[in-house]
């Protein structure tokens, strides 16, 4: 029995099992679309219970008019948000230059027993939107929360 | 008549396992071993949270599996009755098939002893068991297809002991980390997860398990 | 005694046509990419590396599946030229991905403002990148021409479904990657419109630079295939 024939006579049964599988996949992973690996919102990481100087990734939106850095003292505030809920995140040095107020943002650390989150990585997070530059300084695009 | 040979090829294999068990033995020794030192290497507190000890079993877990794998094919190479089978019309078809079933029953047997010793060894405290054996099946369903079509593929070459890794991890990266946080899941309780990476695993399964039956059985020698 | 199918002639006639049309596709393409477009509005000129950088990945997917298609080619039909397509693919694809992971990473820099980040897109890119190797490997392995075609034909259908997982790998799950920006549900893009057709402009360019060392490529493979084969005789 050559190659091609073998092939050929079970492509129902092939196409029957693929297509099953196909499924099934999309399936799981509409499910696992919150299932973080790489990062958890501030809602998420609520919900698993991060305990206090557990090491932890969040990604969110950096919320308007929260975002501080003192070069004198290299301290860096902001607040990240999925939406729901907010994370006061505190680090230190320079930030990122595209970290500004309505892109997105994911920071490494560990939550402090106060609630905010003590960031060794900051770590912005640019959106798929690009655009030509407009008169105006700050980009008309926001990038939506996550 | 296929299933039959199947069958047949299965049943050969499983009797040639259970007269020499030393390779379930090994294998389990060897899962239990690496547990063991990975866990004394990240330092205690680390390997007793879900997601290490988790990622150490599995890993754990595919070692083990090209090893089983490994052992069972150079039997066949040292035994010249298997050219008789594959002469046969779907004799490789049903060699390829029936080796698969059989290798899978006993990594899945690996993995629960070895599972079963990791969680005491760690005295890790299981909060949804049922749930972590349909993790444990799945995953099981997913790594053996991938192990045995690597281990098939590199059999007459020199170095297959390098190579079946080299080729086989990066090919499991999806399903590690599907069984990874699954197993993790289920240990911590969280029940939805638990099942819809099972359910990712049972894909995965069923697409390299096709994969596998349809072209590994034309690379046989 | 390899034999010369048309179509492997009208391939080598066409050799130098894709190579002038190469060159002058990645002037074109550059031209437009480095002084015709303009800066983004967010991150300036450094945007300019995503017309190579997502080219690269484009060409890289298509590299891929031209193995997978090679491999199933090989199987069925045992014909060498389908082997010699599917090493030589594998070889630029392998040159692409690995472009692609060093200017992500030059992009990433500035932007993200780490080189590199355990994310999801990078990961599975660079899974990729060690599987082709892995497949390369393979094949430097053993001289039977045979049974090294065949096993590298199961490979190279094994490891393409990883192609889909890379792209959907960003859909999938919360990552640091941005989204899709062309290929997208929906298509979309979230471009504008000169950056759209200085993407397109760079894509065609390294299309046509991919035909060309498939050109090239696979002339060196058939003339070892047969170098071996005379051995034999």
């Amino acid at each position: 029995m050559s190659a091609a024939n073998r092939i050929g006579g079970r492509r129902v049964l092939i196409i029957a099992a693929l297509a099953i599988a196909v499924v099934i996949g999309y399936v799981a992973t509409q499910t696992l679309q919150s299932a973080a690996v790489y990062y958890l919102t501030p809602t998420e990481a609520a919900r698993r219970g991060i305990a206090p100087g557990q090491a932890a990734r969040l990604g969110g939106q950096v919320l308007a008019g929260t975002l501080i850095y003192d070069p004198a003292s290299r301290a860096l505030r902001f607040t990240i948000g999925d939406g729901v809920s907010t994370v006061k995140v505190v680090g230190s040095g320079a930030p990122p230059g595209l970290l500004r107020e309505g892109a997105g943002a994911v920071v490494e650390g560990t939550f402090a027993a106060d609630g905010t989150f003590r960031a060794t990585q900051v770590i912005a997070k640019h959106d798929e939107v690009y655009t030509a530059p407009t008169g105006s300084a700050v980009p008309t695009h926001q990038t939506p929360a996550p | 008549m296929m299933l039959e040979r199947i069958r047949l090829a299965a049943a050969r294999e499983a009797l040639a396992e259970r007269g020499q068990p030393d390779g379930l033995i090994a294998a389990v020794t060897f899962v239990a071993t690496l547990i063991l030192v990975e866990s004394l290497a990240v330092g205690p507190l680390a390997a007793t949270q879900p997601e290490v000890a988790s990622a150490l079993f599995w890993i754990a877990m595919v070692f083990a599996a090209i090893l089983a794998t490994t052992r069972s094919f150079e039997r066949e190479l040292e035994d010249d009755a298997i050219d008789a089978v594959l002469a046969l019309p779907g004799g490789r078809d049903a060699l390829y098939a029936g080796k698969t079933l059989a290798l899978t029953a006993l990594i899945a047997l690996i993995a629960l002893v070895g599972g079963a010793l990791s969680l005491l060894l760690l005295s890790l405290e299981v909060l949804l068991p049922a749930h972590l054996a349909l993790v444990l099946v799945a995953g099981i369903l997913a790594l053996a297809p991938v192990v045995v079509l690597f281990v098939v593929i590199a059999l007459r070459l020199r170095s297959r002991a390098a190579l079946v890794p080299i080729l086989a991890l990066p090919v499991l990266v999806p399903q590690l980390v599907a069984a990874t946080n699954g197993t993790a899941a289920a240990i911590s309780g969280d029940a939805a997860a638990a099942l819809g990476w099972a359910g990712l695993l049972l894909a995965f399964a069923l697409v390299y398990s096709v994969l596998g039956l349809t072209i590994v059985p034309a690379a046989l020698e | 005694m390899i034999s010369t199918t048309a179509k492997t002639t009208s391939a080598l006639r066409a050799r130098p046509f894709l190579g002038a049309a190469s060159v002058v596709a990645l002037f074109v393409a550059l031209w437009m990419a480095l002084v015709w477009s303009p800066p983004d509005a967010v991150m300036g000129n450094v945007v300019r590396i995503l017309y190579v950088h997502v080219a690269n990945a484009w060409l890289a997917y298509l590299a891929f599946v031209v193995v997978f298609l090679a491999s199933i080619a090989y199987l069925w039909t045992k014909r060498p030229v389908f082997d010699a397509i599917a090493v030589a693919s594998a070889e630029i694809g392998v040159l692409f991905c690995g472009l692609t992971l060093v200017l992500g990473a030059i992009w990433a820099r500035p932007t993200w403002g780490v080189w590199w980040s355990w994310e999801p897109r990078v990961i599975t890119t660079a899974v990729m990148f060690a599987m082709y190797v892995g497949y390369l490997l393979l094949r430097n392995l053993s001289n039977d021409l045979e049974r090294r075609a065949t096993r590298a034909a199961v490979l190279g259908i094994v490891l393409v479904v990883d192609v889909p997982i890379v792209h959907l790998s960003v859909t999938w799950m919360n990552a640091l990657h941005q989204l899709p920006s062309v290929l997208r549900p929906g298509l979309d893009p979230t471009l504008d419109p000169s950056m759209l057709a200085s993407l397109i402009a760079m894509t065609i360019a390294f299309t046509f630079l991919y035909a060309y060392l498939m050109t090239a490529r696979v002339a060196i493979e058939r003339r070892r295939q047969a170098r071996i084969l005379e051995a034999r005789a």
